[in-house]
């Protein structure tokens, strides 16, 4: 009697059934199954020989399906009887094992002549070369996951991809009595060492060019999963939150190898089909050559949707230097929601590639994916011919029907990354350039000075190379930021110093492939002369909830204008209510303006919060600062945190020193720094306190006294006309009042290193 | 008082003053690393000194602002806490952090294939936070090309205390089938130098397939450096040895961390350990099942008692391992059965025999007490002598030694070598002895 196997086909896509080799899912007790060669293609590796079986729908008669390695997946139930019709088109007799499967009595070959006489030739009866065809019987299946593989030859047949996967449940979804399963994945892992592989199949193993793989030694280059090193292109597994999940694991390779799933904890039913008595509990399983495990785990639950990997800690995971991945798979957990739907460009010129993070997945031939909500997609475009990115467009919706635009978004074209919480378009658009044109900065464009900035240019076929320059005023020299380069990108670094002199320029000029020079264009711009920083969110008024998929991380996210002093590191804080400490964040890169935040865990609702951007220069002084427009909510996780997670109260876990930062900050002249009178000076200040207005005082006696300078000022800065009579003063020193709207005093901040005015 | 003294001209003594200093001192109880529950790591490039005299250059995690290490650093935490660790990076390619014995949250740096990353040469910092929600050892290593960053050095183990741990009374896991009176880590690893050197020359990617190890470490270091003293000025980068010495009739706890990508199969000579757990987990059947542990005290029911550990890469291990003598058929420590106060069955003098037969300040099975050695000791003139040896076979007890012979052993212990069993990686780079060995010390009561 067949029973139909329950897979759950529906959650497996496509591309996965094709890599197991899956072509029906019925169990059955009796399989045809042809041996025949075949080659794969592998990074850095074109038409690799290999070994493998193919499924036939019904007898010999009918026309086999396509040669997979692994093997197409036998499902049999347990206590049935197992026929395999195995049909050999190698150029070596072949033959079939199932270890572990002891109910069927071997009849091993041995050779009859030759330098091997009388030596074991195949553990059972064989089929011969050319089409020769063998029947075994099994009359009593055992239940669990089992290796099937030749039984010839081992050493190179099993290596050449003859294996395959056996599995033989006690009961539906019951992979032994008892041990229940929501959803069964199988990881068979192997390896290839290609130059044992070209030399079986031009026939020169066996000889002194490659005499045995124990001499020649095995080094395997490819570490395959399920019959593939890792590629993007493989869709996740998709698992349902709280399911108990079966792995089978089994090594068809001649490696040991450790399965690791980080985060899970990971239950070992039974080793080679025999369930333990007691379930082992580890982190880390052991799978040495030629074993199968059974593995059992409980998916993360409801509320902690997420990506799962599983890799290899024996570290088959890449080989680099042919860009090669390894033993590496990921499952999401939850069903994949979130909607991205890639514009393809009309022109094949131009293409699209998506990475994502975790998960790696990517494109494909098309970029409309689902996600898990909270993925982080990076796309980034390549274009050959006259076209050239000009834009990221991101809509909430069709652009067709409804959706609106998302300005600024993905301003940088070098990439646009996106995290995803709700559907979204995403448009690249593309301009043909007949002649060369600068795409950004576009001229009067404001660029802060002492940070990076991409300067992209588009150009028509016949550009190869370009040059770029920059001046700092048409009485300035040029000078060069590339040369030679054939991308149409480079990094500038803005000078931090400004001696403008009139507007600064940026020019492009473009070569052809004899290096003769074709055009140059120009932008003009303008360069920002005051530091700032605004924060952009949060800005108030959102409502975060710890550990949601939406909210959690959340991406603070700021820009900054910085002239004088060169941004070192940016520091974030934030604040549960007015009048706390400030709590430490993180620190990050100057030149960035983004952080993914995972929130602090809180025990109720905190309404009060604001999140605060620090930029300080590489003596740790604080350049600029900015808060939280208005306060916002952080909320506390939405589902009881599973067994053994502690909720820790934001202050009983945080131990990084809070710190008040200044609430405000007087920017003047440094110490010892001397004024010119007819040049005057800018004075700035930061203010965190909501102030109406500003007063400015100065001493010339060390602060004994504080003679008037300025007042009603509001605003952020002072455009100071300093009065010749404070020529030849040496001990100046500045102060800083705020005033609310009745006019009392919210506080004071002074300067306290004394400059001078000459 | 050391009977060699006596013997030995000014420059031996000296020579073995140097010894001497080589060896530390017992009362090894702690594990050496960072406590708390705020970690700052940062990843940069040092090098590391290979006991065949070589110098390694390595990745490794260090405390941020501090030289990097190898391993990075142990972090000694508490079960339930919850345990942050920024990491910035000054390694020209991004790298991780790993913990995979918990659910890791990971913030901040980039996004990357498997968690956050750490951006190359960058104060962008990735921050790793993870509830301790069981107690153990466990690893932590790059999730980044990790066939790469794994084999230059990125490893390190964590310890978590359990709930309630006292130090006086320390346990592994809370309850006294886990108790313990010392512990040690060792975390295994292993490196190929020339992918070492690629990567130092800048070459880029490098392959690691043809991956083939000639070093083997315990936590960080080549016997014979295994067992100098932490810490030590000639091994600035490589700060944790790996000696262990426990009294007779104690019980050891032994943390096996597989730091590398190979297993090592750790042999522990003088007797079988109990392996209690795996990767935080016990072996046992149900909460609080015990059986007697193969010499002293209990074990989780389904502890197996052993003498050689398969250290996989990616496992983490703990047993209990005991030596007490008993049934060697002589006694250990020479007494001729008429000393007074050992060894009494009672009542008067009191006994001193406890419920398992062993003197209770001695810690001699009283049944050999006075036994003779079985053997008569060949003359000093047909012996050739180990550094471990004290001269006598005796425990706590010294004999003669020709001069520049011994000094390894100033407490007169009994020394067993515990070392990896695939004899391969007890070498140097092909130098013997070398590799992933050390000597443990058991000593007498009070030493």
């Amino acid at each position: 009697m067949t029973t139909i196997y329950r897979i759950t086909v529906c959650s497996l896509s496509l591309s996965l059934l094709l890599i197991l080799g899956i072509s029906a899912s019925v169990s059955a007790e009796e399989y045809w199954l042809r041996a025949a060669q075949t080659t794969i293609d592998l990074p850095g590796a074109a038409a690799v020989p290999m070994w493998g079986y193919a499924l036939y729908p019904g007898d010999f008669t009918t026309v086999s399906g396509p040669v997979t390695v692994p093997g197409p997946p036998l499902v049999v139930t347990p206590g049935s009887s197992l026929t395999i019709h195995l049909h050999n088109d190698l150029p070596e007799p072949t033959s079939l094992v199932i270890p572990g499967q002891n109910s069927l009595t071997p009849t091993p070959v041995f050779f009859s002549g030759g330098p091997f006489a009388g030596r074991v030739r195949s553990f059972t009866a064989e089929a011969t070369v050319a089409g020769g065809e063998v029947t075994y019987v099994y009359p009593s299946i055992a239940a669990g996951t089992y290796l099937y593989q030749s039984g010839t030859h081992p050493g190179v047949q099993v290596s050449m991809g003859l294996y395959g996967a056996l599995s033989a449940d006690a009961v539906a979804g019951q992979v032994y009595a008892g041990k229940t399963y929501a959803q069964a994945l199988t990881y068979l892992f192997s390896e290839v060492d290609v130059a044992q592989h070209r030399a079986v199949a031009d026939f020169s193993y066996g000889t002194a060019a490659y005499p045995s793989t124990m001499s020649a030694g095995y080094y395997p280059d490819y570490f395959l999963l399920n019959g593939s090193p890792y590629t993007s292109a493989v869709t996740p597994a998709t698992l349902t939150a709280g399911d108990q999940i079966l792995l089978r694991l089994l090594n068809a390779g001649l490696r040991g190898r450790v399965p690791v799933l980080p985060g899970v904890a990971l239950e070992i039913l039974a080793e080679d089909g025999n369930p333990y008595d007691t379930p082992r509990i580890q982190a880390s399983v052991d799978l040495p050559a030629g074993k199968t495990l059974d593995v059992r785990f409980t998916a993360p639950g409801v509320g902690q949707e997420q990506y799962l990997t599983l890799f290899d800690r024996r570290l088959g995971v890449s080989d680099s230097s042919r860009g090669s991945q390894g033993m590496l798979a990921f499952m999401s957990v939850g069903t994949p929601s979130v909607n991205l739907h890639v514009a393809t460009p009309a022109s094949s010129a131009n293409q699209i590639e998506l990475s994502s993070s975790p998960g790696g997945i990517s494109c494909g031939t098309s970029c409309d994916q689902t996600y898990l909500p909270g993925t982080e997609v990076t796309l980034v475009s390549n274009s050959s011919g006259n076209d050239s990115l000009t834009a990221w467009q991101v809509y909430d919706g069709d652009p067709g029907a409804s959706g609106t635009l998302l300005a600024d978004t993905c301003p940088s074209l070098t990439g646009c990354s996106l995290t995803l919480s709700t559907d979204r378009w995403v448009v690249p658009v593309f301009s043909s350039f007949a002649n060369l044109s600068i795409l950004s900065p576009a001229s009067a464009d404001v660029l802060p000075a002492g940070e990076h900035y991409e300067v992209r240019w588009a150009a028509p076929v016949a550009a190869t190379t370009f040059n770029v320059a920059y001046r700092l005023g048409t009485g300035s020299p040029w000078v060069s930021i590339v040369t030679g380069t054939s991308k149409k990108e480079a990094l500038w670094e803005v000078p931090a110093d400004l001696n403008l002199r009139g507007n600064a320029q940026i020019a492009v000029t473009s070569f052809d492939g004899s290096g003769t020079m074709l055009e140059t264009a120009q932008s003009v711009l303008g360069l920002q002369v005051r530091d700032s920083v605004t924060l952009q969110q949060p800005n108030g008024g959102q409502s975060l909830t710890v550990g949601s998929l939406v909210d959690d991380p959340y991406n603070i996210n700021w820009s900054d204008l910085v002239t004088a002093s060169a941004v070192s590191r940016v520091g974030l804080w934030y604040q549960l209510s007015a009048g706390t400490p400030w709590q430490f964040i993180a620190a990050v890169d100057g030149n960035l303006s983004s952080y993914s935040w995972a929130l602090p865990s809180v025990m109720a609702a905190a309404t009060d919060v604001r999140v605060g951007v620090v930029l300080y220069n590489a003596k740790g002084e604080v350049l600029v600062m900015d808060t939280s427009d208005a306060v916002f909510s952080i909320l506390p996780a939405a589902v009881p945190a599973s067994a053994g997670f502690v909720n820790t109260a934001v202050a009983a876990s945080a131990s990084a020193t809070p710190v008040t930062p200044p609430s405000m900050q007087l920017q003047g002249p440094a110490s010892g720094e001397v004024l010119t009178i007819a040049s005057g000076y800018t004075i700035l200040w930061q203010s965190l306190v909501d102030a109406s207005s500003f007063s400015l005082t100065y001493s010339l006696d060390q602060g004994a006294s504080w003679l008037p300078l300025a007042q009603n000022l509001t605003g952020d800065q002072y455009a100071w006309q300093i009065d010749p009579t404070l020529q030849g003063e040496t001990q100046v020193l500045l102060k800083l009042e705020a005033f609310d709207a009745n006019a009392q005093s919210l506080g004071k901040t002074t300067l306290v290193e004394p400059f001078s005015i000459e | 008082m050391i009977y060699i003294k006596r013997q030995l001209e000014d420059s031996c003594l000296i020579l073995l003053t140097l010894l001497l200093s080589l060896v530390p001192a017992t009362g090894w109880a702690a594990i050496q690393g960072l406590s708390g529950t705020n970690f700052n790591f940062t990843a940069s490039s040092g090098q590391i000194s290979a006991a065949d005299g070589d110098d390694v250059f390595f990745w490794g995690y260090g405390v941020a602002g501090q030289r990097p290490q190898y391993p990075g650093p142990t972090l000694i935490v508490q079960q339930g806490n919850t345990v942050t660790i920024r990491l910035s990076n000054r390694l020209p390619q991004n790298t991780s952090l790993l913990i995979p014995g918990f659910k890791v949250q990971a913030s901040g740096g980039v996004a990357g294939q498997i968690t956050r990353e750490a951006p190359a040469a960058s104060a962008t910092e990735a921050v790793y936070s993870f509830v301790a929600d069981r107690p153990g050892t466990f690893g932590y290593y790059s999730g980044t090309n990790s066939d790469l960053q794994v084999e230059m050095g990125l490893i390190g183990a964590i310890v978590v205390r359990p709930t309630g741990f006292d130090a006086a009374v320390p346990t592994a896991y809370g309850d006294a089938r886990t108790a313990y009176d010392d512990e040690f880590l060792f975390l295994l690893s292993e490196m190929d130098p020339e992918i070492h050197h690629a990567v130092e020359i800048g070459t880029d990617p490098v392959a690691t397939t043809g991956f083939h190890p000639v070093l083997w470490f315990i936590n960080g270091r080549n016997a014979p450096d295994t067992m100098a003293a932490n810490n030590v000025t000639w091994l600035p980068n490589q700060p944790y040895n790996a000696m262990p010495s426990i009294e007779v009739g104690k019980r050891l706890l032994a943390r096996w961390v597989g730091g590398g990508r190979d297993h090592h199969p750790f042999h522990t000579h003088g007797n079988n350990f109990d392996l209690i757990a795996r990767d935080g987990y016990l072996l046992q059947t149900t909460a609080g099942a015990s059986r007697q542990a193969s010499e002293m005290g209990t074990v989780p029911d389904l502890a197996v008692s052993d003498f050689t550990q398969n250290v996989a890469p990616g496992g983490s291990y703990e047993g209990i391992w005991s030596w007490t003598g008993a049934e060697l058929g002589w006694d250990m420590y020479g007494h001729s059965g008429t000393e007074v106060g050992i060894c009494e069955s009672g009542p008067t003098p009191a006994t001193t025999i406890d419920a398992d037969g062993f003197d209770v300040n001695t810690r001699e099975y009283c049944v050999d007490h006075g036994k003779p050695l079985p053997v008569v000791l060949p003359n000093a003139q047909q012996l050739t002598f180990g550094g471990f040896y004290s001269g006598s076979p005796f425990l706590a007890a010294e004999g003669s030694l020709p001069p520049g012979e011994g000094g390894n052993n100033p407490n007169a212990g009994y020394a067993f070598m515990w070392h990896s069993h695939n004899e391969k990686e007890m070498t140097n780079n092909d130098i013997f002895p070398g590799g992933l060995m050390t000597i443990m010390i058991v000593n007498a009561p009070g030493m």
